[in-house]
């Protein structure tokens, strides 16, 4: 069953064509790893399937009903939550405050602050930052805001996890532990996760399919290996000589 | 944790208004008066925190919902029984929050603290012109309740807003409103509706001191709209929410009570002089002490 | 009422009008344009300037034009004391969330409220005014008093000499750089600090001298200094915040909105104008006419 779909996107401001007739599908379950230089529009990709923006033109479907139209919240209510590729926590609130207010608001399926809480508390446990669910979100290292991110994004109750870059800056120990928590929710939760990195080799470890973005198109889909040596990826990424 | 902290809170202070309710038996005027004004400010800084403190949208222009329900009961007081005008002001104010809720709260940060005196002030040159088409410079009334009535009044607003912070604190909609404060548009992506919850909070706002300046209007017995609508009347409710704490119940309790207390030895002598003590008190508490004596005192308490 | 409206006299007070704005808006311009700070004291430097001339005049018989330089330079060093002792500190805390932008501007309220009180104690709360130039001139069917042509004719020169230091000197390139793109202006070796330094102490002299100018013609107050806060307010956001240009042509548009619809109304409708443009601009065109920063999501 696809679960997202994306039909002719197309994204334009100004004199840019951010994103130029972008289409695919995932299927409920899979993780969809998306790359692509700086520029290349998976940013954008994002913001608008989240409902941050609106396209010019195309369309998004999840679980074959229309998102067109739809604020960021309706969007979220419907099971869809990404992340910030610049991290946005609360910061003037605590880790707990930070999860619950995902809890209570996701897909709302929660009677009530105590049990939203609860939720809440174990959310955190399981992105390993349970020890500091009373720390401010301010003050937290960027390998913790990163899983606070991936945190509050889970608690929404979201079946479509939209992963924008949560590994970006991490040391590679870091990257590694972050590597086996997504797996893990991944296979404990059921998730169908997109997921935007630039650390190549933890994308094609974690992703079961590849989308490669340049210029706002999509040049290559398919298995990581496949996209791994596609001549046309190839040159785009590591020029002639590859 | 802010729940568990907030019920006490509210129950503690809606013990000491019940207390305060006794003061009339005990005093002569003049603390009835002090009475009057303590439980004006508490009134209009709970309400006000409701939206500023809690969403982050700093209002200076809250004295135009203040002047609106002044207005409403002047110019009702031959035809309707104060228990029909004050709701009625209450209303005009909360209806007037909704008709520019949806433009003004697109506006952001600084500019809106700014749009939000404008319109404070173009409210009240336009009422001027209003009243003065109609011949009226100012108004007076006749016959207004004793100061007894106007002190359980104040009192009984004054125990409604704090009910009024503290139950919205309590829910969904004090939650979603601190979200907002932190970061309007992940907020949003987190399921946040922003737009309704800034409207609901601009609006719960602005019902309560609506009635305020009802009541007020009563007390002074004289309408001018250009003194109604007194810009230092937004400044000081601001004022007082900052040195008590905003993200307290018993802040602006504690604001108003210290600030009341330095204006009652001032302001007969030396008024510009309360001023300028409210606006250095300001200027340090926003650069030394943004939490307030509430989150300064928090602070020390759990260290 | 069809003369007057077409009749030279309201042209050259909507010019003069302009003029008093347009040398008022450019302190805060140059402010907000390098710091992106809106200066809410910056009518009380108004008033300052205007309380300045008139001791100037009544205590030393001194004329205001002739006071000019010495109240541009107080206010100047005024602006720089201001830079060192307490902005330079604020600025260095990178306080760039919009939370931190509305409590400076409380701060800057608090700051003005002080200020005003101060005036009002040390001067009492009385309207001044003096008589200086009043006698009227004529040209043609246009009566003129000589305070509010000298008003005109100084404020244009000013306007035009800070415009050409702007375009062609190369600290004014730098100004304007600096108001472009902030930190591309340190890459190519612009010193903020200075530059910084500059627009503080070019804003507040030329709203001292905007304020001196005006107490000729105008009764000065220690609460006057408000309105023209506001007003500077929507010249800034009218013409696009940080443009010097954009904020000229503004003012000229406000000074001939004010001048005229008090005309055709009457000047009791003044403030409601002020107000009324100063709203209706936050609300719909927060980008300017001419500039790019929104404000609005």
């Amino acid at each position: 069953m696809s679960l997202l779909e994306v039909k002719q996107l197309s994204m334009r401001f100004g004199g840019v064509q951010a994103l130029d007739s972008v289409s695919f599908s995932v299927a409920e379950g899979r993780i969809v790893g998306l790359m692509g230089a700086n520029g290349a529009g998976k940013t954008t990709l994002f913001s608008l399937i989240a409902g941050n923006q609106r396209p010019s033109s195309g369309e998004v479907l999840f679980e074959n009903r229309s998102l067109d139209g739809l604020r960021p919240d309706q969007v979220c209510r419907r099971g869809v939550a990404r992340t910030f590729q610049v991290v946005r926590p609360f910061a003037g609130l605590t880790l707990i405050e930070n999860v619950t207010t995902a809890a209570l608001f996701g897909m709302r399926r929660y009677r009530g602050r105590k049990q939203a809480r609860d939720a809440a508390a174990a959310v955190l446990q399981e992105l390993e930052l349970g020890d500091r669910a009373e720390a401010l979100a301010g003050s937290l290292t960027l390998s913790g805001q990163k899983r606070l991110e991936v945190a509050r994004a889970l608690a929404t109750g979201a079946r479509l996890l939209l992963l924008d870059e949560v590994m970006a800056g991490l040391t590679p120990a870091e990257v590694e532990a972050m590597l086996l928590t997504l797996k893990t929710l991944h296979r404990t939760r059921g998730l169908t996760l997109v997921v935007i990195e630039h650390v190549l080799r933890a994308l094609m470890d974690l992703s079961h399919e590849i989308l490669v973005l340049h210029s706002g198109r999509l040049i290559a889909q398919g298995a990581p290996q496949a996209v791994a040596s596609d001549p046309e990826v190839l040159r785009l990424y590591f020029g002639e000589a590859a | 944790m802010k729940p568990n902290r907030d019920l006490p809170a509210l129950l503690g202070i809606l013990a000491v208004l019940a207390l305060a309710a006794l003061l009339p038996l005990a005093a002569s005027e003049y603390w009835i008066g002090v009475g009057i004004s303590l439980a004006m400010w508490i009134a209009l800084t709970q309400s006000w925190a409701v939206l500023s403190a809690l969403s982050g949208y700093i209002s200076l222009g809250h004295v135009v919902f203040y002047g609106l329900g002044s207005y409403v009961v002047v110019a009702t007081w031959e035809r309707l029984p104060l228990a029909a005008s004050l709701p009625l002001a209450a209303c005009a104010s909360a209806l007037f929050a909704f008709v520019i809720g949806l433009p003004v709260l697109r506006v952001r940060g600084p500019y809106f603290v700014i749009l939000s005196f404008g319109v404070a002030e173009l409210v009240k040159y336009v009422l001027i012109a209003v009243e003065a088409a109609q011949g009226n410079a100012s108004r007076l009334i006749l016959g207004a309740p004793g100061l007894e009535t106007l002190y359980a009044l104040l009192l009984g607003l004054a125990a409604l807003a704090t009910l009024l912070a503290g139950a919205i604190r309590m829910t969904r909609l004090g939650q979603g409103l601190r979200a907002i404060r932190e970061d309007e548009e992940a907020a949003e992506t987190l399921g946040v509706p922003v737009t309704r919850y800034k409207l609901a909070a601009l609006v719960l706002s602005a019902a309560i001191p609506g009635a305020v300046g009802g009541v007020m209007a009563l007390r002074s017995t004289y309408f001018e709209p250009g003194q109604v609508f007194d810009p230092m009347i937004s400044f000081s409710m601001i004022a007082m929410v900052i040195i008590g704490g905003g993200d307290d119940l018993r802040g602006p309790v504690i604001g108003a009570v210290l600030l009341s207390l330095i204006s009652e030895f001032l302001w007969a002598s030396a008024p510009q002089l309360y001023m300028i003590i409210l606006g250095a008190l300001l200027c340090a508490f926003v650069l030394f002490v943004p939490d307030g004596l509430c989150g300064r005192l928090l602070r020390v308490r759990t260290q | 009422m069809i003369e007057t409206l077409a009749s030279g006299q309201l042209l050259f007070a909507a010019l003069a009008a302009g003029a008093t704005y347009a040398l008022v808006a450019l302190g805060l311009n140059l402010v907000y344009g390098t710091m992106r700070l809106l200066n809410v004291t910056h009518g009380d430097l108004v008033m300052l300037g205007g309380y300045a001339a008139y001791w100037c005049f009544t205590l030393a018989g001194i004329s205001p034009l002739l006071a000019l330089p010495g109240i541009a330079l107080g206010a100047a060093a005024l602006g720089s004391a201001a830079y060192h002792g307490l902005f330079r500190r604020m600025l260095g805390t990178t306080a760039a969330a919009a939370r931190l932008e509305s409590n400076s501007l409380l701060l800057f309220f608090g700051v003005s409220i002080i200020i005003q009180n101060v005036a009002a104690l040390a001067f009492t709360a009385t309207p001044r005014g003096y008589e200086y130039l009043s006698e009227v001139h004529r040209f043609g069917n246009i009566a003129l008093t000589g305070n509010r042509l000298a008003a005109l004719l100084v404020a244009a020169a000013l306007l035009a000499a800070i415009l050409a230091f702007l375009r062609l000197h190369i600290f004014g390139l730098a100004l304007r750089g600096l108001i472009e793109r902030r930190e591309g202006a340190a890459v190519v070796g612009v010193d903020i600090d200075r530059v910084q330094h500059a627009s503080f102490t070019l804003g507040f002299g030329s709203a001292a001298v905007a304020g001196a100018l005006l107490s000729m013609t105008e009764q000065v107050s220690p609460f006057a200094g408000f309105p023209y806060t506001i007003a500077a307010f929507v010249v800034v956001i009218m013409g696009g915040l940080g443009s010097i240009g954009g904020g000229m042509i503004a003012a000229l548009l406000l000074g001939l909105l004010e001048t005229y619809g008090v005309a055709l109304t009457s000047s009791n409708y003044r403030s409601i104008l002020l107000y009324g443009v100063f709203v209706l601009v936050l609300l719909t065109r927060p980008q300017g006419l001419f500039g790019r920063r929104a404000i609005v999501r």
